[in-house]
């Protein structure tokens, strides 16, 4: 084998095993320094049932956190400790909440229904109003409303018989890198 | 070690890396490329002149002392000297100094740089090759720099490649080593062999890489002193051109790859090719191949090796045609020699022939069956008359000579030459150096004459011989010397 040859094999021998490397490490890296401590605190607050990270492939990207929830009394608590937790974990790193609920057609339809106030309470500040619309609307058919507010979000749960649905709706526009 | 390669792939391997995972990475081209180009410029190849490296024969070498044929003599002089190379501990604890340079004399062709290279085999060094022209430069202080570069270069690529040992191999080094002060740019020329000389000074036992000088020359007396004194080549090694036993071993390594006829004797073409080289061997293995090819032979024959014996002795046949007496003429001159030579040296005429080779318009070759290397004075006539015999004969059977036995004579007087030279003449021992130039030419004209004389008688006594021979080799073109020997014999009967 000639010198060039051997060279050539040096070469992609050591690209093969440095990308390796920093794959495996890469790896390692989003396992047992972000994945777990991550998961491990998120399924330690009270009505979270489960969580799915989906890592991204692009460094820029966010992290998307899927988390399941339990019928739970106080959405908005749970979200701010979910928030919490995923701060501390990913230590200023970009992610993103996505609530899984156990919606279904007629409570979809009971939303579209509250929604109307929604815009308008985010339009004139009439939230009074909008928790007992929601609260009629939602009797109506036998189901029943939950609305709390504060600075960020309105966050809305709906529920009838075993079904939940769960809405965080932003009460300004939302602007770009404000993903949390 | 030299680790360019391993981070080339590494860098490589970052960027695609970085870039999959959606960095930004022309930044980092920038800086890698800049950073690249630095080193480049630094390290060699923009601010160095390239026309002043030397040693670009740096290799590993494969060859072994088993495949150098016929120097036996020699082969085992280097081994011994690269013992000490071999074992460094001893030399140590003994308190040698060690061997700095070997030099290799002898004539081209027989070897010595494979010599060299088997040298660096033998003691696992790297082997670096450099030609003493390749030192040569009009300008001042180039060849001492290529001198330093070529030391410099042997050290690094042993450390790269994990070696203890270099062996660098100037061959012709009488152009870089040739007698100080009497070159007509000896300033120059003097330079590069101080350099020389100070890095062979350079070189001691406690060097990390060892280095050995290998010199090759076929020119010794014209090397300075300096040179050839012990601590600089501590010893010379004699390359000859081999004997029967050494060309029977170099055919026979030559031929190993060859397929060769049953009947072929390796034993006969040493014995016909004596005075050949190792390269010359090399050249009749092969020709003798070539040979097979052209007739189409699956095997090499004898017949096929004797026409390249006779190739590379003589240069490839050419198809000049003499005129019908010019051809009679060339027949009687080789069929003299041929007769004389078989008549005085029994079974010595290989083959005459008088087809056109190189200059030779025809020739007689000769073998002997053993290598010779001391010659008496009745050897000597008999080699002058058979130099003659050639413009003699002509002159037997066409009462004229001709311009083709000009060669012949000269090499006749050079002969005769030998034998005043030798003392065998009637001037007796004689001083070479004051013999006055007629004194010479008179002792010369003398044995000449005699031998001529005596020549002329036992052609006379044998000119239906010559006859015979001279028309049967204008028939054939070519005569055996089997078959010229059953020409004289038949006659003799």
């Amino acid at each position: 084998m000639n010198i060039k040859a051997t060279k050539i094999i040096k070469g992609t021998l050591a690209f093969i095993a440095t990308l390796l490397v920093l794959y495996g490490a890469r790896f390692l890296w989003q396992n047992y320094s972000v994945a777990m401590p991550l998961n491990s605190g998120l399924k330690s607050i009270n009505g979270v049932q489960n969580v799915v990270l989906e890592k991204p492939s692009k460094i820029y990207e966010p992290i998307i956190i899927n988390i399941s929830l339990n019928n739970i009394s106080n959405f908005q608590k749970t979200y701010a400790e979910i928030n919490e937790k995923a701060i501390q974990a990913l230590k200023g790193k970009a992610y993103k909440i996505n609530i899984k609920d156990t919606g279904s057609d007629e409570l979809e339809k009971l939303y579209s229904d509250i929604s109307i106030y929604i815009e308008k309470a985010l339009i004139d500040g009439s939230f009074p109003s909008l928790v007992e619309k929601s609260d009629a609307i939602a009797k109506s058919i036998g189901g029943e409303s939950k609305i709390n507010i504060d600075s960020k979000y309105i966050y809305l749960h709906i529920t009838k018989n075993d079904k939940s649905l769960y809405k965080l709706i932003p009460r300004q526009t939302q602007k770009a890198g404000d993903l949390k | 070690m030299n680790y360019k390669e391993h981070i080339i792939g590494a860098v490589a391997a970052i960027i695609v890396f970085l870039s999959l995972l959606g960095f930004d990475i022309l930044p980092l081209i920038f800086l890698i490329g800049f950073a690249g180009a630095i080193y480049f410029i630094t390290d060699s190849k923009l601010l160095k002149v390239k026309s002043s490296s030397v040693g670009e024969g740096r290799k590993d070498s494969s060859i072994s002392f088993n495949d150098i044929g016929g120097q036996e003599i020699a082969k085992n002089e280097l081994r011994e000297a690269l013992e000490f190379i071999k074992s460094n501990d001893k030399l140590k604890a003994l308190g040698i100094r060690p061997l700095k340079g070997i030099l290799l004399n002898g004539p081209p062709g027989t070897g010595k740089t494979l010599l060299a290279k088997a040298a660096a085999q033998y003691t696992n060094s790297i082997f670096l090759s450099a030609s003493g022209s390749e030192f040569v430069e009009m300008y001042v202080g180039v060849g001492a720099k290529r001198v330093r570069q070529l030391f410099t270069q042997a050290k690094q690529a042993a450390k790269r490649m994990n070696r203890h040992s270099a062996v660098i191999f100037i061959d012709e080094i009488e152009v870089l080593g040739g007698k100080r002060g009497q070159n007509h740019s000896h300033q120059e020329h003097d330079q590069t062999l101080n350099e020389l000389l100070v890095q062979m000074d350079g070189i001691s036992s406690d060097d990390e890489v060892k280095v050995l000088v290998i010199g090759a020359t076929n020119r010794s007396d014209m090397l300075d002193s300096a040179l050839l004194r012990p601590g600089r080549f501590d010893r010379i090694v004699k390359v000859d051109l081999p004997d029967k036993k050494g060309r029977a071993h170099i055919l026979k390594l030559h031929t190993r790859n060859k397929p060769l006829s049953a009947e072929v004797e390796i034993e006969a073409i040493a014995r016909d090719t004596f005075g050949f080289s190792g390269a010359q061997l090399e050249s009749v293995a092969n020709e003798a191949a070539i040979l097979a090819m052209r007739d189409e032979s699956k095997e090499i024959s004898s017949v096929h090796f004797k026409n390249a014996i006779e190739k590379v002795m003589m240069g490839e046949k050419l198809d000049r045609l003499p005129s019908v007496d010019e051809k009679l003429r060339i027949a009687i001159h080789e069929s003299g020699h041929a007769l004389i030579g078989e008549l005085l040296f029994p079974h010595s005429v290989a083959s005459v022939n008088v087809a056109s080779r190189s200059n030779a318009l025809g020739y007689v070759r000769n073998t002997q069956e053993d290598d010779m290397f001391l010659y008496t004075c009745d050897y000597l006539n008999g080699r002058i008359a058979v130099s003659l015999a050639g413009a003699l004969a002509e002159e037997v059977l066409l009462s004229s000579r001709s311009t083709g036995a000009s060669s012949d004579f000269q090499n006749a007087s050079d002969l005769a030459r030998h034998i005043v030279y030798g003392g065998m003449s009637e001037l007796g021992i004689i001083s070479a150096e004051d013999l006055p130039k007629e004194k010479l030419h008179n002792a010369i004209s003398s044995i000449l004459g005699e031998v001529e004389k005596s020549t002329l008688s036992l052609l006379n006594e044998n000119i239906q011989i010559l006859k015979d021979v001279s028309s049967e080799l204008l028939d054939k073109e070519t005569l055996s010397g089997d078959e010229l020997r059953a020409l004289i014999k038949k006659e003799a009967a």
